[in-house]
């Protein structure tokens, strides 16, 4: 198990599985929450579920146009150092946090999915960190692949960019989990994903999973610019098709950095090597600043042309954060909305991955979603 | 308890200005360029001194360090008085003697940048945190917050330049620890060149953080941005200093963001060429985020609608919206 300065569990979960894998050096008590971001990620605390752990990604906003995913935010917090994380700026108790009572999060996930069982759910559990980072985090992850196999109008997507998935490989998943893994060229690894898995044993890992049966997931997110990017992002793509069949992978999202303009003096103070933040971005009325919308533009369309050349063009492709008029640009065409967009991906899965989803899904009540605001802000 | 007492002392000004002042705070702000010497000169001059000077006075090594009338006593040294008459403070402590050098200054220490220059001169003159967090921070105003005094004391690291701007403009605390956030070396080079420029608090947060980005990203020194040909050749001209702000501005602007401005640069004249000079106006979403025209126009009667509608019907304007939105 990865070495932390101190475990704490908390005495409601003392008997839960995952606290009792832990070693006897564990202390008991609530979160010791540490407010400084680096000393929070070598300090584990391991709690009960807190309020309502089901709800819709915090990014939807009414000017992209949003996949709609659910999150269960079941970990907060991370091991790993990624200079751009926005957790930096968000968390307030920083302590690296489990949730220990799967069962309470299944059961809150099985009420509420039960009341729309047409649609399929898509539910990831990366929101506040990485889904399978190190041990205890992968094994808690494990417990929840467990939890979904029988509800069949959910798919659980665990997000990492570590390569820990040993808890996963044994497991009677039901074909109801995605694993999926942020995916970048080497020079932004080793500069901006720092503590990461290497892109050589991400590969390894997603080989690995799919052998098992899961179904893979890519996000090309955040994209970075950097001096000889397109040979980099293309080599990227071939040396993931290389060793993975696109009929293994579920669907690619592509997006770039974007982080909101009080991150840009935390990440400059955080990680001052770091020159994400002089490059050229603008802040838009999101209050985020990105690339230049033309340079997105080129970027995205690049990407799709290698995966195109990669034989991937087959793969469920979407953006993430991005408006109308960007997808228009890059796709030529754009989902008219939101809940358009989320019957796009279950009708691919439905398509691609056979018992995946139960029935066909039906596109007007997909269309007839609502969400927190109406339409596109287009 | 320690016991004070006082006397009427006369003292020659010349021996109270040597040496080390340990209540001197009021040189601070001379330093920093905040005595107005002759106004307060020519006032002594028509008035003459009309209170005695505040000093404290060490019986045991028989010294005395004024508290209060620095500029009284320059003012008499220059005047060639040989004696003055001090109001002499014994067996005060430490914290009562700078309460009351706060005291003397409490007229002018009201900005955040001032604030933050006395709790440095307290820092520098050994008093403790505590003691400025119970007993000093409350006479500035201020809650008594140890992260609070932390940033002033950061604040209080600023060069005696910035500080003054930052005095002068009424920065806030927020904006000045902006400031302390970048290199020293290039706030000090950009304060060097402000005497020419016309700046406003928001500016200087503007052109700083450009200036830091473009360092940053193509690795070059404050000295060799502030040496570049264009750079120094603009600070360096003496063109009115709101103009030369304007294009100080522009060409960091244009440094930081090459494309944009570019882009900008493009719209701006399919504008100039086929849409200036008419019936209505159009602008654009400045981030280019949003794929979206604003046509506006005002109206004062029928017959000028019927104008406006002629206008937006010509070739020319449909030209003119087609090239910007070829940029959209
Ligand atoms: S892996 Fe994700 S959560 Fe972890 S530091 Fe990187 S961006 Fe943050």
């Amino acid at each position: 198990m990865t070495r932390f300065r101190t475990i704490t569990v908390h005495p409601d979960v003392s008997g839960s599985a995952l606290a009792k894998r832990l070693g006897p050096e564990k202390l008991t008590g609530d979160s010791p929450k540490i407010h400084d971001y680096r000393h929070g990620k070598r300090n584990l605390f391991v709690g009960p579920a807190r309020g309502d752990m089901f709800h819709l990604c915090a990014s939807l906003d009414p000017r992209y146009i949003c996949c709609s995913t659910h999150v269960i935010p079941h970990i907060s917090n991370c091991p790993f150092e990624c200079t751009y994380c926005f957790l930096q700026n968000y968390l307030t108790d920083t302590t690296l946090s489990v949730v220990a009572d799967t069962r309470v999060i299944l059961d809150e996930v099985r009420r509420k999915t039960s009341e729309q069982p047409w649609r399929l759910f898509r539910i990831g559990t990366w929101e506040l960190g990485d889904s399978l980072a190190v041990p205890p985090i992968n094994t808690a992850a494990a417990g929840l692949v467990e939890g979904f196999r029988e509800m069949d109008n959910c798919i659980l997507k665990l997000r990492t960019k570590g390569a820990r998935v040993e808890p996963l490989l044994d497991l009677d998943h039901g074909g109801r989990t995605v694993v999926s893994w942020t995916v970048n060229p080497r020079e932004v690894i080793v500069r901006e994903e720092i503590g990461t898995a290497s892109m050589h044993d991400r590969i390894s890992a997603m080989k690995l999973v799919a052998a098992a049966g899961y179904p893979v997931g890519l996000h090309f997110d955040p994209m970075i610019l950097f001096d000889g990017w397109e040979k980099a992002y293309r080599d990227l793509v071939q040396e993931i098709f290389s060793q993975l069949h696109p009929g293994q992978v579920i669907w690619i999202s592509v997006g770039s950095l974007r982080f909101n303009p009080e991150m840009k003096r935390k990440i400059e103070i955080n990680y001052p090597a770091s020159v994400l933040t002089a490059q050229e971005m603008v802040l838009g009325d999101d209050n985020k600043l990105r690339y230049l919308r033309p340079m997105r533009v080129r970027m995205y369309r690049h990407l799709l042309q290698c995966l195109d050349a990669a034989g991937a063009g087959e793969c469920f492709t979407y953006l993430c954060m991005e408006r109308w008029n960007v997808w228009e640009e890059v796709f030529g065409r754009f989902p008219k909305s939101i809940g358009h967009l989320d019957y796009l991906m279950a009708d691919s899965v439905w398509r691609r991955f056979p018992g995946m989803v139960r029935n066909r899904p039906e596109k007007e009540r997909y269309l007839a979603l609502e969400y927190p605001f109406k339409g596109i802000g287009k | 308890m320690q016991r004070s007492s006082l006397s009427v002392e006369y003292l020659r000004p010349s021996e109270l200005l040597e040496g080390h002042q340990p209540f001197g705070f009021s040189l601070y702000l001379k330093g920093m360029g905040l005595w107005d010497r002759d106004r307060l000169f020519s006032s002594l001059d028509r008035r003459g001194m009309l209170s005695p000077l505040l000093v404290h006075g060490n019986k045991k090594e028989g010294t005395f360090r004024i508290i209060d009338g620095f500029r009284r006593a320059e003012w008499a040294v220059s005047r060639g008085i040989a004696e003055l008459s001090c109001l002499a403070l014994y067996g005060l402590e430490k914290t009562e003697l700078m309460v009351l050098v706060h005291e003397a200054q409490a007229h002018v220490v009201r900005t955040a940048a001032l604030k933050a220059t006395f709790l440095g001169f307290l820092e520098g003159n050994g008093v403790s945190r505590e003691t400025m967090l119970s007993d000093f921070m409350p006479l500035l105003g201020l809650p008594e917050s140890s992260h609070l005094l932390k940033n002033y004391l950061r604040v209080a690291g600023l060069s005696g330049e910035v500080l003054r701007f930052g005095h002068e403009k009424g920065f806030s605390l927020k904006k000045l620890m902006n400031l302390s956030y970048y290199r020293e070396k290039l706030v000090e080079l950009f304060f060097a060149s402000a005497p020419g420029l016309s700046l406003s608090a928001s500016l200087v947060e503007e052109m700083l953080g450009n200036i830091n980005d473009i360092l940053r990203r193509d690795g070059i020194s404050p000295e060799e941005f502030f040496a570049g040909q264009d750079v120094a050749g603009l600070l360096g001209s003496d063109m009115d200093p709101r103009e030369k702000t304007r294009q100080f501005r522009q060409m960091v602007r244009r440094l930081r963001f090459p494309g944009l401005t570019g882009i900008e640069q493009d719209m701006e004249a399919a504008r100039q060429r086929f849409l200036s000079g008419g019936s209505f106006s159009v602008s654009w979403d400045p981030s280019l985020e949003n794929r979206a025209l604003k046509v506006s126009a005002v109206v004062k009667s029928p017959e000028e609608f019927q104008c406006l509608v002629a206008d937006l019907g010509r070739r020319e304007r449909a030209d003119g919206i087609r090239a910007i939105f070829s940029h959209l």
